[in-house]
């Protein structure tokens, strides 16, 4: 009898970059008049804003002589290439060459979808090359600009050496974050449909997460979280949260998003805004949005760390405890074929609720003899 | 997967359970055919289908691994 051993299916990346919306930052990154540059989507972008007011994005790359408009100049709505000054315009159309008698026909470059909800800006990637349904639109927060939420707070992070399917994985991982983000899930659900896939979180935390806070927050332990996390589309992650320290609950809504770079390397970008709390000036309320965004970073930079030293890995090998990943992974499929090619599985609904009684029981009899130790 | 119907709209999904307290839910078709699901968060399991899939596991049509 041979004893069978089982083997990592590391598979490889898909060569093509995921339709959907792509959020590259929030709108005031690039409002300033100066182009752009971001390397993404295998390429490099250049995003200003014209004349009009508008966000612009276009391939950076001049396809006269291959100049990189980020680094050329704003021109009225146009962008300028630092090379031969040949001025581009936001539709992709070159306007202006300004020492020939005419433009030559067809010069034309790659010009980005844009969308800017509540601050942000998008840019629409579809390697069919067809515009955005209106169906697929980004959510906009409910009372964004009514002055109950705090302004972005917002960090990015470089993910060096990752396909970008690692942190769509977080979303049924329900054990990584106890042993990853010093969380303890009491409660975790996924339901994935059409474009759009959900994570529903309810846990404690079990260490001092809120210290720094200049706020009374009463004791750690009593911290409760409540987490609703959205994905709409391959890249853009809306987390409501709601953070309960005592009788005080702190609303929150977390954005997590990426775009790729090449397709083994992407930018992890998130921002929040927090409603503000009553009976504090903006400013406190700013600071802790601000605190409340750099703890989550430390996490991300706990994921990071994984995902530098992982492997890929296209077959795991799955507990009872463990989130849908197959159907998860199923999901995020639609995303990187022809639409022609997108198949019911990928897109009919799915919920998926984990049973989380087996691991509470654990983690909290690990957590209490690590602090009788400690006593 | 075992299919369960909802008693309320007659939509028939697959069901199935790792434990008593796990459930796989797959839909096939179109969710809309669901007459609540408009008034429901998307994440929310419609509480007519809850209520079938409680008593399709009560009637054994639905089996739960006994624990370990």
């Amino acid at each position: 009898m041979t004893s069978e051993v089982r083997t990592i299916e590391a598979g490889t990346a898909p060569e093509r970059f995921a339709r959907g919306w792509h959020l590259l930052g929030l709108t005031r990154e690039f409002a300033d008049g100066n182009p752009h540059g971001i390397e993404a989507f295998g390429t490099k972008l250049v995003i200003w804003q014209g004349a009009d007011g508008s966000l612009k994005v276009l391939d950076a790359y001049c396809r006269h002589m291959g100049g990189d408009l980020s680094q050329g100049t704003v021109q009225g709505d146009n962008v300028a290439c630092p090379f031969h000054s040949w001025r581009w315009g936001g539709d992709g159309k070159c306007q202006q060459i300004p020492y020939a008698r005419r433009v030559p026909p067809r010069a034309r470059t790659r010009a980005w979808p844009t969308l800017v909800v509540d601050g942000q800006l998008f840019v629409w990637n579809d390697p069919e090359g067809n515009p955005p349904p209106s169906e697929v639109t980004i959510p906009a927060i409910p009372g964004f600009d009514g002055g109950e939420w705090t302004d972005w707070v917002w960090d990015k992070t470089l993910v060096p050496s990752s396909h970008c399917r690692e942190v769509i994985d977080n979303m049924v991982d329900m054990a990584h974050f106890y042993y990853i983000h010093k969380g303890l899930p009491t409660y975790f659900k996924n339901v994935f449909e059409g474009h759009v896939c959900t994570q529903y979180y309810a846990g404690t935390t079990h260490e001092a997460a809120a210290t720094g806070l200049p706020i009374e927050i009463g004791e750690y332990e009593g911290q409760q979280t409540k987490s609703d996390a959205t994905y709409y589309g391959p890249s853009y992650l809306v987390d409501k949260l709601w953070n309960t320290y005592g009788d005080m609950t702190i609303e929150s809504v977390l954005i997590t998003c990426h775009y790729p770079i090449t397709n083994n390397s992407f930018m992890l970008n998130y921002g929040m805004v927090m409603k503000k709390l009553p009976g504090m000036d903006d400013a406190t309320n700013d600071m802790i949005a601000g605190k409340m965004l750099a703890m989550i970073g430390e996490g991300f930079l706990e994921d990071v760390k994984i995902w530098k030293n992982k492997t890929r890995i296209d077959n795991p090998l799955l507990c009872e405890e463990d989130g849908p990943v197959y159907q998860l992974r199923r999901w995020y499929e639609q995303f990187y074929v022809d639409v022609a090619d997108i198949t019911p599985e990928m897109v009919q609904r799915f919920e998926f609720e984990i049973d989380t009684t087996k691991a509470v029981d654990f983690w909290q009899k690990e957590l209490m003899e690590k602090e009788a130790q400690k006593a | 997967m075992e299919p369960v119907t909802c008693s309320r709209c007659g939509t028939t999904v697959e069901v199935s359970k790792a434990s008593a307290a796990q459930t796989s839910i797959q839909w096939y078709g179109d969710s809309s055919s669901c007459p609540l699901r408009s008034d429901l968060a998307v994440g929310d399991t419609c509480p007519s289908l809850s209520e079938s899939i409680r008593d399709a596991v009560l009637r054994g049509e639905v089996a739960v691994p006994s624990e370990l």
